[in-house]
């Protein structure tokens, strides 16, 4: 992959950079050709015209030719390449010509190699002087072969140049890549080497360290959960293992075998409860892009919540009031119940006889807050700031004894976060717990809504 | 042989009270780190079963406080908590074995008596004493190679008092290892278990400190 990039990188390089030396050197080689006819059609001319001049109409045709001294050293040199001159009258009939061997056509008919000029002198002859021009000619051929020799090793160098430079601004990728295949084989410590934050890849090298960074945390994270699962589900398991391999270890009587199937039976259970908060767990943590959202209205959710759980209340003597106002939220309606179930739950199961759960909304701005104020047993200074991790709890007896899996307000918090909001509990040891729930708040254009609430 | 089973889990701790007392331990059973802590203190255990996560006080510290006090009662630590570091770290705090849970109870019960056996300075299954032999992994005594009848009180006084031999063993010692807390003995019951023992094995084996209690000459 790399390489097909920098080999593409470097012929569309070289090809652009052969476009302009092409263009470069034909326009060096045209210039020096214009340069070159130019030069010639001038002297041509100024020699036309000494030869017209030098010639005087005698009579009926005939004409007299007297060439000035310079004009005949230009036209009767001794050596190298020797111009012409032709001279026809009015009617076409050759009048004198400098060489005599040299076949010449009419005017505007020049023969291959030449360049030839035309003018009409007096009495209506006509006077063509030309010259060979393949020396001229084979000077610009040669600077043409120059200018392409020079172009290709120009293009030679760039390439080269261009190959080494497109390979060290692509030596970050290398090293992206390789780290990325270090992490997909499974070494999430891999980091890419960052240089200097200056230039775009190395910036990307930066992200994506960041991202690896993430990952790491979410694979530990993810780890440590099953960890933790493996952990809670191996207890059940020890007493499901150890009682049948007791039950079956001999001959037991009727009464026995109940009480292990009763064991049993409290060990699936207590599995079943752990496997499915876990799924609701793992569903809520994974719905979080998918959720449906719709308009929540929360007080209404608070209060069915609240009669729900009334008899639980009931039987262990926990008062449950329920004031404040109503607010929407934008959410799923049933995630939002189950958050809201647990944490009631847990104030109820962690009273005392006697004792009150005070349930109470208030909205300011955009924010609204659902204060759960138990005055139960409380939480240990230390154990606070972990009520929320999944698996933790307070009293492991305790929490046993009322059936909990430690995972109840984990799963709230997950809920609440997942809608843009947070949990947060204060307590006191003997005196009871606070959870403060804030959700942000959504404002309906459609009143009816509004009004059910 | 008593054992004290520290495990906050009711159903487990039930499960391994009966099963241990099938394998004829003497179990007791503490739910937290404080009830175990008593318990050590009190009473002179073969073998201590330990949960490191049981409430109130950790097994770590049981663990700790247990090796800081001198005690050599051997511990195997079962528990869920299965990470090669947790092992090591309970192994270094002076733990003698580590069974992760699930485990199964044949196999604790085998570890439960290396372990005791171990800790008595023998690790051998077979001890001889005179024309007598006894087989601690069947639990089987012989006399001149005839097998001996044996209740398990029988067998665990006289599998106590070899482990033991040389050194005087007081009634009320012999008591504490075979009936756990909830059994309501009189220390005389000791007395007829010798005497049976003595009935079976002959008189040579098994002698009487008048007052004090028996011994097993080396």
């Amino acid at each position: 992959m790399r390489e097909s990039l920098r080999v593409r990188l470097v012929l569309w390089y070289a090809l652009v950079l052969a476009l302009v030396v092409a263009l470069y050197g034909g326009a060096v080689v045209y210039q020096s050709w214009r340069t070159m006819i130019a030069a010639v059609d001038a002297e041509l001319a100024v020699h036309a015209r000494e030869v017209s001049q030098a010639l005087t109409p005698v009579e009926d045709g005939r004409f007299d030719l007297e060439l000035p001294s310079e004009a005949a050293a230009y036209f009767f040199r001794p050596e190298g390449v020797r111009p012409y001159y032709v001279i026809w009258s009015r009617t076409g009939e050759l009048v004198d010509r400098s060489d005599p061997e040299l076949h010449v056509g009419l005017p505007g008919n020049a023969a291959e190699g030449r360049r030839e000029l035309s003018v009409q002198a007096a009495g209506g002859a006509t006077v063509l002087v030309g010259r060979d021009i393949t020396d001229l000619e084979g000077e610009q051929w040669a600077l043409l072969w120059d200018v392409v020799l020079a172009g290709v090793a120009t293009l030679a160098v760039a390439i080269f140049g261009g190959w080494f430079v497109a390979g060290r601004a692509l030596a970050p990728i290398k090293r992206i890549s390789k780290t990325a295949r270090a992490m997909s084989a499974g070494d999430l410590n891999a980091r890419i080497a960052v240089e200097s934050t200056e230039s775009e890849l190395e910036q990307v090298a930066s992200t994506l360290n960041e991202a690896f960074d993430r990952l790491r945390l979410a694979v530990e994270q993810e780890r440590r959960f099953m960890a933790d699962a493996s952990h809670e589900l191996r207890t059940p398991i020890s007493v499901l293992r150890a009682e049948t391999e007791w039950a079956l270890d001999r001959e037991r009587s009727p009464q026995q075998y109940k009480d292990a199937l009763a064991v049993c039976r409290r060990a699936a259970h207590r599995m079943q409860d752990i496997a499915e908060r876990l799924l609701t767990l793992v569903r809520v943590e994974t719905a979080s892009d998918a959720q449906e959202l719709t308009p929540v209205p929360m007080r209404s959710l608070v209060d069915d919540v609240v009669t729900w759980l009334a008899p639980m209340a009931q039987e262990r003597g926990v008062r449950l009031s329920v004031t404040g106002d109503p607010f929407i939220v934008s959410g799923d309606a049933e995630q939002l119940r189950e958050a809201l179930n647990n944490v009631i739950t847990n104030a109820i199961l962690y009273n005392k006889p006697g004792g009150s759960v005070a349930i109470s909304t208030r909205q300011t701005g955009n924010v609204a807050r659902i204060e759960i104020v138990d005055t139960g047993i409380g939480i240990p200074p230390e154990a606070v700031s972990r009520v929320f991790e999944r698996f933790f709890r307070v009293d492991k007896a305790r929490s046993r004894e009322v059936g909990g899996s430690g995972l109840g307000l984990s799963i709230a918090r997950t809920i609440f976060v997942a809608h843009g909001g947070d949990i947060t509990c204060t307590s006191e040891p003997g005196v009871g717990s606070a959870f403060v729930i804030s959700l942000p708040t959504v404002t309906l254009p459609d009143s009816r809504l509004t009004i059910a609430n | 042989m008593r054992v004290l089973v520290v495990e906050d889990e009711a159903d487990l701790a039930s499960t391994l009270n009966r099963a241990l007392g099938e394998a004829h331990f003497a179990v007791d059973v503490a739910a937290d780190g404080e009830e175990a802590q008593y318990l050590l203190k009190e009473v002179a255990y073969d073998a201590v079963v330990l949960d490191l996560m049981v409430p109130k006080r950790s097994g770590w510290t049981l663990l700790q406080d247990l090796r800081q006090s001198g005690s050599r009662t051997p511990v195997l630590i079962l528990t869920a908590r299965d990470a090669v570091d947790d092992r090591v770290k309970a192994l270094d705090l002076g733990a003698d074995d580590y069974l992760p849970k699930p485990f199964a109870i044949s196999e604790l019960v085998a570890r439960l008596r290396a372990l005791v056996r171990r800790a008595g300075g023998n690790p051998a299954p077979v001890l001889i004493v005179g024309d007598i032999t006894i087989d601690r992994s069947a639990r089987l005594v012989y006399r001149q190679s005839v097998p001996v009848e044996l209740t398990a009180r029988e067998y665990s006084i006289l599998e106590l008092m070899v482990r033991n031999r040389g050194t005087l063993v007081t009634r009320s010692e012999i008591c504490e290892h075979i009936y756990s807390e909830s059994s309501d003995v009189f220390s005389n019951v000791v007395d007829v278990h010798i005497a049976a023992l003595r009935r079976k094995l002959g008189p040579a084996v098994i002698h009487t400190r008048r007052g004090q209690g028996y011994i097993v000459n080396a």
